[in-house]
């Protein structure tokens, strides 16, 4: 027997979980207690998950394979209203994530919420400049989603575009958008993939631009650099937005978010590098900072119990997510210490391991089609 | 180093990880290098004029020694490689087990047979009917010999094979497995004192572009083991007159006909299976990562069931070891896909240790990048066994050995396509973790191709009946 999406219990939940990203500040019983009633709905929806705890651990988060095979939505009775789809980067299915009405109430909710705490504090209208298509060119891309959210309810909307065209970044808008902040004096969000900032300063490197952004601005980097043919280091891509746009220290932040999850975890806020000196991840990236709705959390390698200091494996507890398990394992290391969990890098093998082959590092054009 | 070299083209390096100082050896100086090759040549010369029946004896009795287990070299390098790979004592044990024997008189014989049809074209001229004259095949001066770590034992394979063409060696050893290599050149030296000057072994870090240039300066021939960037990194640097012969990383399977494992019962070839796949920690590219059985969805659990049982039983008399970090997270985080896939479809299940010695697991199609290595064995069902070229065929550059559990017809059909498709081995289940000597390793005559021939025909002096004896007459 599975509880319809018009069960009064889902519907409270739906209301609790709305206080809670309205007031974002929830104490960790009252959190605790919405999280354990979720897992109960979620059990008695989806079957498969008592299962899996059962050959797992009670409470793991589920893995994204469960996302690439489409099974996590909980309401037979309520067809989603809309899909979300990871980008497929790894060369493997692609995950979806279905929503319901409600819940993407709540993501939109969550998405401003964690916007106005980490984005906005300072900025009266920004001009929110994306390296991200809009929605329209996008419409299964949750990022592209968010970022339009944001950019409507918190820019200035003439200042504000997206720099992502068909052709891909378009540097010679950013550029012109740059300049129009700096004429107009008005601060800049800037919003993109971490890649797609390496793909700019790079070009810009070359071109010989620069910018000092006006006082205020930030600059929100997402995600790493999964799937890429390079990286570079969160230290090296704070100096490159100080030399580029003259945004420095704590008005450069990551965001980490996942086509699986509703909410956002940002950098905590800091003001100073002295606190960077403080960073335990040796390429600088900062602990992610919390929030009552969505909490970063770690799993020992061995045992798969949470420690709250060293290197194990991201778990992520989401309280926006009412269609979907709200736990999921990332597969993603996360780095907990005193400040919190910062997320360094995705977990692969490591480097011993003989001479046999591991496709890790092959790309499919080396092996026969 | 041999004994001989001047204090001047020596210094010492120190080798660090995570900060700490793990181990140290002497390496040339920039001048040195030039010194060293010089040295190397000399003592090259010298062992060309030993026959190539004694070089084998010389072997033959060091590796003797080594495959003792009590042998003090060999704990000792056992203890460093435990250090250094992780391995249980015992995993390094079989491994070295494995590897050494295969260095004793009659396989050496035998590969020198095999590869170049008569040792004794070594030591001199050898009659050939063929040419109605004589053959005789020269090593090359300096083979340089780029090991890599993670499979004990497996860096005496490439010093072997050049002494057995007379050719002094510069061993180049992995920053994770530096010892055995020098340990195994020691009882060498030991065992014939002549070989002191043609035998060196060194290390330089992955980025000494100089010191690479130098040493390869000095090398008419090189071995190199590595993965793709290293191998290319060296292979881009070799000039037209050296010799060089390269073993990647490759990929091994494991193939078995219904038919098969009805012959032979699940324990047994559930028994062969933990064999292939638990030898080397699987760390060795002849080792299985995935074996495809023909029949259906419970046909391949069965068969995964069983290979649970005898994976826990080998671990028990030969543990794993330990995996660094991100092994373990990245076992962690396939044992939860493969869980959450196990209770969500009837085509996937997933048997494994509580601390990951080993992992089985079932999934309707072969999909490489699951194969984590460290004893993680895919089982993968298919309705005709040829069918699973579709997946093997791909792999096609990359396929080292298989494992053909076939009889009769089939093992001449598909093993032709598997031959065609890039396989280098094929061979029972239970024995793919123990090629011979013989085998030509990666598809090559890993010996013939270090020798330089030298043939005598249409001359004068041999044209008359005689030229048999006259041929003969010809060797030292």
């Amino acid at each position: 027997m599975t509880i319809s999406y018009d069960d009064p219990f889902v519907g409270q939940l739906f209301e609790r979980m709305s206080a809670l990203i309205e007031s974002d500040t929830g104490d960790d019983a009252s959190a605790a207690t919405l999280a354990a009633d979720l897992a109960e709905l979620a059990r008695i929806n989806l079957p498969e998950l008592d299962r899996y705890w059962a050959r797992t651990r009670l409470g793991q988060g589920v893995p994204d394979v469960a996302f690439r095979q489409g099974r996590t939505y909980l309401f037979a009775d309520e067809p989603p209203t809309r899909t979300f789809r990871t980008s497929g980067t790894s060369g493997a299915v692609r995950g979806v994530a279905h929503y319901s009405r409600r819940g993407m109430d709540l993501m939109r909710a969550s998405i401003l919420a964690g916007a106005r705490r980490f984005m906005l504090p300072g900025l009266d209208r920004p001009a929110v400049i994306r390296l991200v298509p809009t929605e329209a060119a996008a419409p299964d891309m949750v990022m592209a989603h968010g970022m339009d959210l944001i950019a409507q309810t918190f820019g200035e909307s003439r200042a504000s575009a997206s720099v992502v065209g068909r052709a891909g970044l378009d540097l010679d808008a950013l550029s012109s958008r740059l300049d129009a902040a700096v004429a107009e004096e008005r601060p800049v969000l800037m919003i993109g993939g971490s890649f797609a900032f390496v793909h700019a300063c790079e070009a810009f490197e070359a071109r010989g631009l620069s910018w000092q952004l006006p006082s205020g601005s930030r600059i929100v980097d997402a995600g790493g650099f999964k799937g890429r043919s390079r990286s570079v280091t969160a230290v090296q891509l704070r100096r490159w937005f100080s030399r580029y746009f003259g945004v420095v220290g704590g008005q450069c932040v990551n965001l980490f978010g996942m086509t699986e999850l509703a909410s956002q975890l940002y950098d905590a806020p800091t003001t100073d590098d002295a606190a960077a000196a403080e960073i335990p991840d040796p390429e600088g990236r900062r602990p992610k900072g919390g929030r009552a709705t969505v909490r970063a959390s770690v799993r020992d390698p061995d045992t798969m119990d949470p420690i709250s200091e060293g290197k194990g494996l991201l778990e992520v507890r989401d309280l926006a997510i009412l269609d979907r398990p709200h736990v999921v394992l990332t597969g993603d290391w996360g780095l907990a210490s005193p400040q919190g969990v910062a997320v360094v890098g995705r977990i692969t093998r490591g480097e011993r391991r003989g001479c046999s082959l591991t496709l890790d590092a092959l790309t499919s054009k080396e092996l026969r089609a | 180093m041999p004994p001989e070299l001047s204090p001047a083209a020596l210094a010492s390096v120190t080798v660090e990880a995570e900060g700490q100082p793990r181990w140290s050896c002497q390496v040339p100086t920039e001048a040195g290098w030039d010194e060293l090759g010089r040295r190397l040549r000399a003592g090259q010369e010298q062992l060309a004029k030993i026959p190539v029946a004694e070089i084998v004896g010389i072997l033959d009795r060091c590796v003797q020694k080594w495959c003792d287990r009590s042998f003090a070299p060999r704990q000792a390098a056992r203890d460093a490689a435990v250090e250094a790979t992780g391995f249980s004592a015992e995993a390094v044990e079989r491994s070295f087990d494995v590897e050494l024997r295969n260095y004793r008189t009659p396989s050496l014989l035998a590969t020198l047979r095999r590869e170049l049809g008569a040792e004794q074209v070594l030591d001199g001229f050898v009659h050939s009917a063929e040419l109605s004259g004589a053959t005789m095949a020269v090593g090359p001066g300096v083979v340089l010999a780029v090991l890599t770590g993670n499979v004990p034992a497996l860096p005496a394979l490439p010093i072997v094979r050049s002494l057995l063409v007379k050719s002094a060696v510069v061993a180049k050893v992995a920053s994770g497995e530096p010892t055995f290599a020098s340990r195994f050149v020691q009882t060498l030296v030991d065992e014939d004192p002549r070989l002191a000057n043609a035998l060196a072994v060194t290390y330089w870090g992955r980025d000494d572009e100089a010191t690479v240039a130098a040493a390869l300066a000095q090398a008419d021939a090189v071995i190199a083991y590595g993965g793709q960037e290293a191998c290319a990194a060296i292979r881009a640097r070799i000039a037209p007159h050296q010799k060089y012969i390269e073993h990647g990383h490759k990929l091994s399977v494991c193939l078995l006909s219904a038919s098969y494992v009805e012959a032979m019962g699940l324990t047994e070839v559930a028994r062969r299976l933990a064999v292939d796949a638990s030898m080397f920690n699987q760390h060795a590219c002849i080792a299985p990562q995935a074996v495809v059985v023909e029949g259906d969805a419970a046909k391949a659990t069965a068969v995964g069931e069983a290979l649970a049982e005898a994976m826990q039983a080998y671990a028990e008399a030969c543990p794993l070891g330990e995996m660094d970090l991100a092994d373990r997270a990245a076992q962690q985080v396939f044992a939860a896909s493969q869980a959450w896939l196990s209770v969500t479809t009837d085509e996937h299940e997933l048997w494994s240790s509580p601390s990951f010695e080993w992992t089985v697991s079932v999934a309707p199609e072969l999909t490489p990048r699951h194969w984590l290595g460290h004893r993680t064995m895919q089982v993968v069902p298919v309705a005709d066994l040829e069918g699973a070229m579709d997946w093997v065929a791909p792999l096609g550059p990359f396929l080292q050995n298989v494992g053909l559990g076939v009889s009769g017809e089939m093992l001449r059909r598909l093993g032709q396509r598997l031959a065609r498709a890039g396989a280098c081995r094929i061979c029972s289940p239970g024995r793919m973790a123990e090629p011979s000597m013989m085998w030509k390793h990666d598809g090559m005559s890993c010996v013939a191709e270090l020798v330089r021939w030298c043939d005598v025909e249409m001359h004068d002096a041999l044209s008359d009946a005689s030229s048999a004896e006259r041929a003969e007459g010809m060797v030292d």
